[in-house]
């Protein structure tokens, strides 16, 4: 039915395929807490937990308005959630959503358990197709 | 060509014509708040084709799934025909896709790829599929050849929920246009959307059965040369 050298092909192709899978799982499972099922953390997760501080964490919130900061490439701004505050520091390309008011998600180690030296910034897209201000939400 | 394939063909032209003149010059641009201030987002516009690619990749792939099963209940050519050839428009409107969607994320999250669950759970979709047709040119018997395909198909096809789900279950940055509550447009985005998504549909069952006549031509052909001895 299979000779012997599409027999080593499938099974080469086999193995690279449930360890790439496995590894994918393993990491999307991975990054989330116990608790709760995610991909990323809160911000209240990461400042009240100092288990966190020196580790690699990828963090989501909204982008605080007014507190974005630019020196040439270097950011620094805050996320929150609530009254949850988080300090990031950046320094790269920006997407261009980028702004205050807009949900983020920063990947980076954790400094302190209130800042963050971010080493890749995502913007979130919205879910709701708007094509002008209606007020509220 | 089959007339019924070419009429198929002219629908789905028209309609996704129709579809890119409603994206670009009927639906609004949608808008954003930044910084306290409204800015609009072109890059949008690539969802009216790249959301319906992706609900056709994962329609052809549950119903390559469906013919898979048939094949292994009746144990008929037409089904094994029909569900490779499914599969594969499954696999390319996938590619599709994940360029469509490459060059979405680049422009709104900033990034080319990002280990999220949607992204995450559709790669390992492509690669599951891709081992569809690492398995098919493996076997050189046909019929076991087909039975096998069939039943990886059907296998295969659970990544379809999973990936549909992802987004829906963990919190993620892929935005969940359409839930519940309905869909999250306006009426003239929501237009352009259908129309392109059902051209789409219309497409792809045109590609279907284009391919399962190639396939029994091809079969025929096969058929001519050993009764001619080579």
């Amino acid at each position: 039915m299979v000779d012997s050298k599409s027999k080593t092909r499938l099974l080469v192709v086999t193995i690279v395929l449930i360890a790439a899978i496995g590894y994918m799982i393993f990491s999307l499972m991975g990054n989330s807490s116990s608790s709760s099922l995610s991909y990323y953390r809160k911000i209240d997760e990461v400042t009240k937990d100092s288990t966190y501080v020196g580790k690699n964490v990828r963090v989501g919130g909204e982008i605080l308005k007014g507190s974005v900061n630019q020196e040439g490439r270097k950011y620094t701004f805050k996320i929150h959630d609530k009254d949850k505050q988080l300090m990031v520091t950046y320094s790269g390309q920006m997407p261009s959503t980028f702004g205050g008011g807009v949900q983020a998600i920063v990947e980076g180690r954790l400094v302190s358990q209130n800042l963050m030296e971010a080493k890749s910034i995502t913007t979130q897209c919205p879910s709701k197709y708007k094509s002008k201000k209606t007020g509220g939400n | 060509m089959e007339k019924a394939t070419k009429l198929l063909f002219a629908i789905a032209a028209v309609l996704l014509l129709t579809g890119l003149a409603l994206a670009f010059l009927v639906a609004p641009q949608i808008v954003i708040q930044k910084d306290g201030k409204d800015v609009s987002i072109f890059s949008q516009k690539i969802f009216y084709f790249h959301a319906p690619i992706a609900e056709t990749s994962l329609v052809a792939f549950v119903i390559g799934a469906i013919f898979g099963a048939l094949f292994l209940a009746r144990k008929e050519r037409k089904y094994d025909f029909l569900s490779f050839a499914s599969v594969e428009l499954g696999f390319v409107f996938g590619a599709l896709v994940m360029w469509t969607g490459d060059i979405w994320t680049r422009s709104e999250w900033g990034t080319w790829w990002e280990w999220e669950p949607r992204l995450t759970t559709y790669l390992i979709l492509m690669l599951l599929y891709s081992g569809y047709f690492v398995l098919r040119s493996a076997v050189s018997e046909e019929s076991s050849k087909a039975r096998l395909s069939a039943a990886y198909s059907v296998i295969a096809a659970v990544t379809v929920p999973f990936t549909f789900f992802a987004i829906r279950l963990i919190p993620s940055v892929h935005p969940i246009v359409f839930d519940s509550s309905g869909a999250k447009m306006e009426h003239s985005m929501l237009a352009a959307f259908l129309v392109s998504m059902f051209g789409m549909t219309v497409l792809y069952v045109a590609f279907l059965l284009l391919r399962y006549q190639t396939l029994l031509a091809g079969e025929e052909v096969d058929y001519l040369k050993n009764k001619l001895g080579g």
